[in-house]
């Protein structure tokens, strides 16, 4: 099982009733994008920290190894909203000269920087919380109450099951692989890869004929009851 | 004196700027990140997918009255779908890349039905393993899940009409899907903050620039994987190995 998957459906809150958590993290959600305030976006970022460790009993230190994932993205777009190349040296607060271009941080992106950042994080609590706290099944109940096409939701519910189904054969092939130096160099990884997504395809793909039957035994009409 | 202090300046980003492009441990396909966007764009990526998505859900709506248990081979379809954007490929920076597997997706099950899937893929991505967000929703669909696959398909198609070999049509078409889909991001991200020197173009151009660096090795890695991956695929559907298709 994935990670966030078992904080979801082992912590103090995942029992409680989904559409308040929703309503929690969504209203979290829209107050930080609709508004560019430094500070509204730190206290929600404070808050869903606080309710993700002491209410839902989530480690500190697990919740911010999260933080981690979207680190790089962060930073590189961050760097390259807080740098401008320009011929003239203008109004930069500092400036390098390097090859004929003043490379530079004006007041405007400074400020936009910090917005986005602080903004970001808000969001991204805001999203952890849902991830931490609301497992996948009541995920579905929120979807249902927002109207989502029934199509849609049959298939959330089965990609989600044959995802869990499959990712244990899936790190399993990737584990031999890779004991049997399959990631040795270059050239054997790029083959390994290969075999293992074509492997994967005709696995995944092929259990169609078995779950089908799975299916008639069940009486299966056409619709799942979701 | 004060150049020298600028310079000191200068020298330590870009040291920091490298240090960050090398040790990511491992490299993302270009995702934006939860939050990032201003509301209006936000809105317009979400306006201007949904009709892809509306197009998508009519044609599986339309595959499911004729036959119900395609459910299944669809779901089936998502699922690996998403579990190739869990595959590690080695990179030249020495960290590891994950492929998108939006081109295989568009090549094997079409770009209509592949918008669907890639949307909810993208959901799961969101909550399951923290990459993009709900609020980017719309504008990651846009660019990893319309004019992605589209571009894969299309390509694929055309180059298969020229009689051009399939696993270098393969190729192109996936690595050409990847390059799109960072392409798009990167003017969705420059519109939404344009630099304020030197306008959109200038944004765009350093997006473009600095992304390139992680985004030009995964197209092509994801490219010889999946024409690779396509062969492995045929080769064992040629041993009686056949998988129905969706459509």
């Amino acid at each position: 099982m994935l990670q966030i998957d078992i904080y979801a459906n082992s912590n103090r809150l995942s029992t409680r009733n989904p559409y308040i958590k929703g309503l929690w993290a969504g209203a979290g959600l829209l107050i930080a994008i609709m508004t560019s305030n430094v500070y509204v976006h730190m206290a929600i970022t404070v808050l869903a920290a606080l309710a993700v460790v002491l209410m839902a009993g989530i480690k500190f230190t697990a919740y911010l190894k999260l933080f981690r994932i979207p680190a790089s993205f962060l930073l590189l777009s961050i760097a390259t909203i807080l740098v401008s190349v320009s011929p003239a040296r203008g109004d930069f607060l500092v400036s390098v000269k390097l090859l004929g271009f003043y490379f530079g941080i004006s007041d405007g992106s400074l400020n936009m920087a910090m917005m986005l950042l602080t903004r970001s994080l808000a969001c991204l609590s805001a999203t952890y919380f849902i991830s931490l706290t609301i497992p996948l099944n009541q995920i579905i109940l929120i979807l249902k109450k927002i109207r989502t096409p029934r199509s849609v939701i049959e298939m959330t519910v089965l990609m989600y099951r044959f995802i869990s189904v499959f990712i244990e054969e899936f790190s399993d092939m990737q584990n031999a692989l890779e004991m049997k130096s399959g990631y040795r160099n270059f050239k054997t990884s790029y083959r390994s890869v290969s075999i293992l997504a074509g492997t994967l395809f005709l696995r995944v793909m092929n259990s169609y004929k078995d779950w089908k039957t799975a299916l008639e035994v069940k009486n299966y009409n056409g619709n799942f009851y979701v | 004196m004060k150049s020298k202090r600028n310079k000191m300046y200068g020298l330590l980003s870009l040291s920091l700027f490298l240090t960050i492009i090398f040790f990511q441990g491992e490299v993302q396909a270009m995702h934006i990140m939860e939050g990032f966007l201003p509301k209006g764009w936000a809105l317009f990526w979400f306006a201007l997918a949904s009709p892809f998505f509306i197009a998508g859900v009519k044609k599986l709506n339309k595959i499911f009255k004729d036959d119900p248990d395609k459910k299944l081979l669809v779901a089936l379809a998502g699922a690996f779908v998403f579990l190739l954007s869990a595959l590690k490929i080695p990179s030249v920076t020495g960290s590891c890349s994950h492929p998108t597997g939006v081109g295989l997706g568009a090549i094997l099950f079409g770009p209509t039905v592949m918008t669907v899937l890639g949307v909810i893929v993208l959901l799961f991505q969101a909550l399951l393993l923290a990459h993009g967000g709900i609020t980017t929703l719309g504008a990651n669909a846009f660019s990893m899940a319309v004019a992605g696959p589209f571009v894969a398909w299309f390509l694929f198609k055309a180059l298969k009409k020229a009689k051009v070999n399939t696993s270098f049509s393969v190729f192109i078409a996936a690595a050409a899907a990847d390059l799109f889909t960072y392409i798009v991001t990167s003017m969705q991200l420059g519109l939404a903050f344009p630099d304020p020197v030197t306008g959109f173009s200038g944004a765009l151009l350093k997006f473009l620039m600095i992304f390139a660096l992680t985004q030009i090795p995964i197209a092509i890695g994801e490219g010889l994987i999946t024409s690779l991956a396509y062969n492995k695929i045929i080769e064992y559907e040629g041993e009686g190995m056949a998988y129905e298709k969706i459509d």
